[in-house]
């Protein structure tokens, strides 16, 4: 990406962000306005996951954990001991960020599948933690009683309000992300997501970096944690199971894995498909499931590369003559 | 009871939940060496393979030695099926866009099954009779058997196939090298269809074999399918025999950790092995298979 | 006389095993600060392998390597830029998501220092060492001969050129070494004789350059020393005079294409 490309990104980010500010007072009614908040929490998903696997090349299946971990150390530390819901957060996402780090060391020495079933089972096992430790998370019916927050005596619980709040984290976080990209370390990231081994003969720490944003990454996601947790006053176990990470992963590759815009539509699915297909039932899960094959097969690239945000990858995985060869050892009777 | 015997027990009971284990991990070894992916869709065909049996066996009526091979080509045809739409079709098939492929075709196959039969669970009659059979001090249902016989068969089969008739060998060929398979005239997207049809039998039989202990539902494929992929990595991903050694030694693992220490975390059991294996031997046990790269 | 007499690389009783397999036996040999050695060799020689423990990629079974008589065989590869050593790839490890001088700038990421902290702030220290950064790439890039190709995305050139791009990335930390990986492999002859006089201009300026090469012609055109390996051994180390005639050497090649017209 050019220099240039990246002070666009800036002025657009800007100029629609301020946009967004609008939304509560046109939504038709406060469920609307719920939408929105939740499109707000997932966009800092995505939007950290995205930076992750997309510009970090890394595959993290264990995202859902984060945001877990964030809610519920939050919830628990306000809920049951009576922490301030602020100071909940804070160690709820400086707890998270030292488990990354931890969990990082050994898992980020592997690649591609290894890496993925890793922080897949690292899921696994945190869920398996949400679900037993009964005393603390109130087990499989949930957290409950979980405060909102609470600024100088002014209630952020409701939606309108949350939404505000909610408006200036995720708009604070997207900018951190901004920041990151166009600089000297977002330049190695970018690199290393192409080559770890032609960036480390240039000079990058690419182990240092890549547990470094893993860190990161997961940090975010526990702010979200802490977002939807002080926002809803409940936490269940399913919402961060293994099949959560799974969606966010699909959801962002759809939203295009590695461009800025994709998580902004991805979040969009992710929140709207759900709403809109709500009629059909077990239907939407179908649908979902087979217009993810769908767009896989024909867009690799995802919709935002479909809407020209970002230019089509150019290197193909197979060589395009081999590829050749296989198609014509098909074509006996 | 004492001591050994309760040892015994837990092995026993873990030594037939291990064959399951074992022939789940063989479907994912049998596509991930044809393709390097990691075929998401696995667990839910063993599902398909109990649920359609049932439903054939309760709704159809149909007797239970023909729901079981009816079963078995049911969902043989789904992963056909499911290859042909999803797969075949990429130009350029990279391991980590047909793994994220399979989600997708995973995510359909279990909403498919809960459309069309239900949410409720389903079960089959046992094979032969349900009197428990008595080794030593323990005791087990005789379908445990049944599930260790169809364990012992498909991997004897499984290794015949794959080593001795030239259509596994040309599998194999192809799963090393596509482009040199090709030139010397095999067909190497038919052998990925097949691949994939084998994984869905292999995984239908023992969603079929197992129904008479668990009884089965639309969801119950998913954990079961991961708790397979650790069983394979435990192995070792790809090698024919990792399949059996790494879910026998997962379903003991299980069994023995629940009953002797404590159940409530049985299913992170699964998990932490899977961590543990990567962390320190990613190639399982018994190593990875394919050709290692110089 | 210039009173250069330590070596700028050593390499001491070099040895690498693959499992039974022995790649490099009992290596030793030295560079000189302001020269050019070439290290040619049949294929299976060793050549890579050498390069390999040269960069960090691999490390040495037994044996040492020194920079300025200071061990490195255990530097990972981003250490050894900082000492002072860059590298080029014969299979060119371009970075194609970005542009031209965007590769570049990697090349000098070790002359930066802001990291993670640094960024996500934008503290001004950054801002003016961005600055830095771009003119020092801009500089490399117009050296090589490609300043007017900087803001393309590095995809789109061609293949003469982005070995010319892989030799300016590896030139913008400023190394005083310059490990040359097949540099004329797959190129043109015109082009070969571009990244000929590039590699002097460079060597004219105090650049040390070691270079793996096949290209004979290249070899003997521009090498003050040469280093014959084969199957794991050093057969020959002298002039392109003495390696002409060795004995040694002529038998390692009988027979084969490696005489490039």
């Amino acid at each position: 990406m050019k220099r240039a490309a990246f002070a666009r990104n800036r002025i657009a980010f800007a100029l629609f962000w301020a946009a967004v500010l609008v939304f509560p007072a046109l939504a038709p009614n406060p469920y609307i306005v719920n939408l929105g908040v939740f499109w707000l929490i997932n966009l800092i998903l995505l939007a950290s996951l995205n930076l992750l696997m997309g510009y970090g090349g890394q595959i993290s299946l264990s995202h859902a954990a984060f945001f877990g971990l964030g809610a519920y150390i939050s919830g628990v530390l306000s809920a049951k001991f009576g922490v301030s819901p602020w100071l909940g957060a804070l160690a709820a996402i400086v707890a998270s960020a030292a488990i990354a780090a931890l969990i990082a060391l050994p898992t980020l020495r592997l690649k591609g599948h290894y890496l993925a079933m890793a922080t897949l089972g690292f899921n696994a096992v945190v869920s398996v933690l949400f679900v037993e430790m009964r005393g603390l998370t109130g087990g499989p019916n949930g957290l409950t009683n979980v405060p909102s927050l609470e600024l100088f005596g002014f209630s952020l619980a409701g939606d309108v309000r949350f939404f505000y709040f909610a408006w200036i984290v995720t708009g604070v976080v997207i900018v951190l992300i901004l920041n990151l990209l166009d600089s000297r370390m977002g330049r190695a990231l970018r690199a290393l997501s192409t080559s770890e081994v032609a960036a480390e003969s240039m000079g990058v720490p690419v182990f240092r970096y890549k547990v470094q944003l893993f860190v990161l990454t997961a940090a975010m996601a526990a702010v979200a944690g802490c977002l939807y947790v002080h926002h809803i006053n409940f936490a269940s176990p399913e919402t961060f199971d293994f099949m959560a990470s799974v969606m966010m992963l699909v959801v962002v590759a759809l939203g295009g894995t590695g461009t800025f815009w994709g998580p902004f539509l991805a979040a969009l699915v992710y929140v709207g498909l759900p709403e809109v297909l709500h009629a059909f039932e077990g239907f939407e899960v179908l649908l979902f499931g087979a217009s993810l094959v769908v767009v896989l097969l024909f867009f690799p690239s995802g919709l935002a590369g479909l809407l020209r945000l970002r230019p089509r990858r150019s290197r193909p995985e197979t060589p395009p003559r081999a590829a050749a060869v296989v198609r014509l050892s098909e074509r006996r009777p | 009871m004492d001591y050994a015997s309760v040892i015994l027990q837990l092995a026993l009971s873990g030594l037939a939940t291990g064959g399951i284990y074992a022939l789940v991990a063989l479907g994912f070894n049998i596509v991930f060496r044809s393709t390097d992916a990691i075929n998401f869709a696995q667990g839910e065909w063993v599902m398909a393979g109990g649920m359609i049996a049932a439903f054939l066996y309760q709704a159809a009526g149909l007797p239970l030695w023909t729901v079981v091979p009816i079963g078995a080509l049911a969902v043989v045809a789904l992963g056909a099926a499911s290859e042909r739409l999803a797969v075949h079709p990429l130009t350029s098939p990279g391991p980590m866009l047909i793994t994220l492929i399979t989600i997708g075709v995973a995510i359909a196959t279990k909403a498919a099954v809960m459309l069309t039969l239900g949410k409720a669970p389903a079960g089959l009659p046992a094979f032969a009779g349900s009197a428990p059979v008595h080794i030593g001090n323990a005791a087990i249902p005789p379908q445990a058997l049944w599930v260790l016989l169809t364990m012992a068969l498909v991997m004897v089969a499984s290794h015949f196939f794959f080593e001795r008739t030239l259509l596994g060998k040309a599998m194999r060929a192809a799963a090393a090298d596509r482009e040199a398979a090709a030139l010397v005239g095999i067909n190497v997207g038919s052998m990925v269809t097949r691949a994939f049809m084998i994984a869905a039998g292999v995984g239908a039989l023992a969603g079929i074999v197992v129904t008479p202990i668990t009884m089965t539902s639309f969801n119950a494929g998913t954990f079961l399918g991961f708790k397979g992929f650790s069983a394979a990595m435990l192995g070792g991903l790809g090698n024919p025999y990792g399949a059996l050694v790494g879910g026998v030694l997962l379903g003991l693992l299980e069994s023995l950790s629940a009953g002797l220490i404590s159940s409530a975390y049985k299913d992170a059991v699964a998990f932490v092995v899977l961590l543990f294996i990567l962390f320190v031997r990613p190639d399982g046990l018994l190593g990875r298979a394919g050709v290692s790269r110089v | 006389m210039t009173a250069a007499a330590q070596p700028l690389i050593e390499v001491r009783g070099l040895s690498k095993n693959y499992g039974g397999v022995t790649a490099i036996e009992d290596l030793s040999f030295s560079v000189m600060p302001g020269m050019i050695k070439a290290v040619i060799g049949p294929n299976g020689a060793g050549k890579t392998t050498l390069f390999n423990m040269l960069t960090g990629v691999d490390r040495p079974s037994r044996g040492k390597i020194l920079l300025d008589g200071k061990p490195i065989h255990d530097l990972p590869p981003h250490r050894r830029v900082e000492v002072g050593m860059a590298r080029t790839f014969q299979n060119l490890q371009i970075f194609d998501r970005m542009s031209v001088i965007e590769n570049v700038m990697v090349g000098r990421h070790v002359r930066g220092r802001g990291g993670m902290a640094t960024a996500l702030l934008r503290l001004p220290g950054a801002r003016r060492e961005e600055k830095d950064v771009l003119e020092a790439s801009r500089a490399a890039l117009d050296a090589v001969g490609l300043g007017n190709r900087a803001d393309d995305p590095a995809a789109g050139l061609s293949f003469g050129e982005r070995k010319l791009l892989e030799v300016a990335r590896a030139m913008a930390s400023e190394p005083r070494l310059l490990l040359l990986d097949e540099p004329a492999a797959g190129l043109a002859a015109r082009d070969i004789a571009r990244i000929s006089d590039l590699i002097l201009r460079l060597n004219g300026q105090g650049i040390t350059v070691l270079l793996v090469e096949h290209n004979m012609r290249l070899v003997m055109g521009i090498s003050g020393n040469i280093l014959a390996l084969n199957f794991g051994r050093k057969i020959a180390e002298g002039t392109g005079e003495e390696i002409r005639r060795d004995r040694g050497v002529i038998e390692a090649y009988f027979g084969s294409e490696d005489y490039d017209a």
